[in-house]
């Protein structure tokens, strides 16, 4: 995903059966997938809340939760409601796959499980994945845009007038008179402000740099509003 | 006896304010419109051939209103003023019959020289 471009995908594996969850890590692993496991779904909630894995492979038949209540709890949280649920299952009753998909999963691999199958699935579900971020990312892109171009209009008038009045403060003092500095200051200033909306209505991407050595992240206006 | 006279068209009160200032001091009548309509109305009533018009403007914009004046008064010299230069492009402008753009903050200084450069051209074509 965007911030770990080169890393492998970290793939959780919940079953209750540990044979299947030992033979899923090592096929997985063997087309360079992270994986990390649960046996239940008490533990899956709380791995998927501490890890944040990209995508569950997730057992529909287990004993205690089952893995459509765990689907229905993950959906729930904001922090967890994102990550992709493929489940598992042994089952091919049409109205337990619907309520799977009803939960929020969005694709199941049939056990055995075949391994081409699952890794198609497993590839389109990130593909899914990747595609909702890049969009979402585009709209917040795009708000910024239009909030930043409507910020600035706003401003530019004011800006405007500030300027103007200390130029025509200029032109009726005298050099030396002992307000002119200071109005010259107030010029340069308002000229600065000026500049920044400048750069704010040309901005095209959305880059944020450190604020405070790292503290927090502000949006980088030099760098968004460069071409290109 | 005045320079010449200029219309500015503009909807913020505090902008009309610094440009009649302005123009009024360096020796100029100005006219000011706080709409499209207003400034179409006293350009043509008042045959004025120095503008500066905003190009947000209530009821018919900026754009609207330069192509109007120039539609009657081909010999105007128009200058767009603009905080909001991504809604119209340049092109758009030039297009419309703008003779230049400014954006704001704009220095005054630039459109007291914009306004002494119209007037030196227009009457350079009223003698030729």
């Amino acid at each position: 995903m965007g911030d770990r471009k080169n890393a492998p995908y970290r793939i959780l594996v919940t079953d209750d059966n540990p044979v299947n969850v030992r033979f899923l890590k090592i096929l997985l692993e063997k087309e360079g997938f992270h994986t990390f496991s649960a046996v239940n779904g008490t533990d899956c909630i709380a791995l998927v809340q501490r890890e944040k894995p990209d995508l569950i492979l997730l057992d529909i038949d287990m004993p205690g939760i089952t893995g459509i209540d765990v689907c229905k709890a993950l959906k729930q949280d904001p922090e967890t409601k994102d990550t992709p649920i493929v489940f598992l299952t042994a089952c091919t009753d049409k109205m337990v796959l619907k309520e799977a998909f009803e939960s929020g999963g969005v694709d199941y691999v049939t056990k055995p499980v075949q391994r081409i199958e699952l890794l198609a699935r497993l590839k389109s579900a990130l593909n899914q994945k990747e595609l909702i971020q890049k969009t979402l990312s585009e709209e917040k892109l795009r708000c910024v845009i239009e909030v930043a171009g409507a910020i600035c209009h706003e401003l530019n008038q004011p800006m405007m007038s500030v300027l103007g009045y200390a130029e025509l403060l200029l032109m009726d003092l005298p050099h030396d008179h002992e307000m002119y500095p200071n109005v010259e200051k107030i010029k340069a200033q308002t000229e600065r402000m000026g500049k920044i909306t400048r750069k704010l209505m040309g901005i095209t991407t959305y880059r944020t740099k450190d604020y405070m050595g790292g503290v927090s992240q502000i949006i980088d206006i030099d760098r968004a509003a460069l071409p290109g | 006896m005045p320079k010449g006279k200029i219309l500015v068209v503009d909807d913020e009160e505090s902008i009309r304010d610094v440009l009649q200032q302005l123009f009024t001091r360096s020796g100029y009548a100005v006219r000011l419109a706080d709409s499209g309509e207003k400034g179409l109305q006293i350009a043509l009533k008042e045959n004025i051939h120095v503008i500066f018009l905003d190009l947000n403007l209530p009821g018919f914009n900026g754009i609207e209103l330069c192509r109007k004046i120039r539609r009657d008064r081909p010999m105007a010299i128009i200058h767009a003023v603009t905080g909001y230069p991504s809604i119209f492009e340049l092109s758009d402008c030039r297009e419309a019959g703008f003779d230049d753009y400014f954006t704001k903050p704009a220095n005054l200084e630039w459109l007291l020289r914009a306004a002494q450069i119209a007037f030196e051209k227009i009457g350079r074509w009223k003698s030729r």
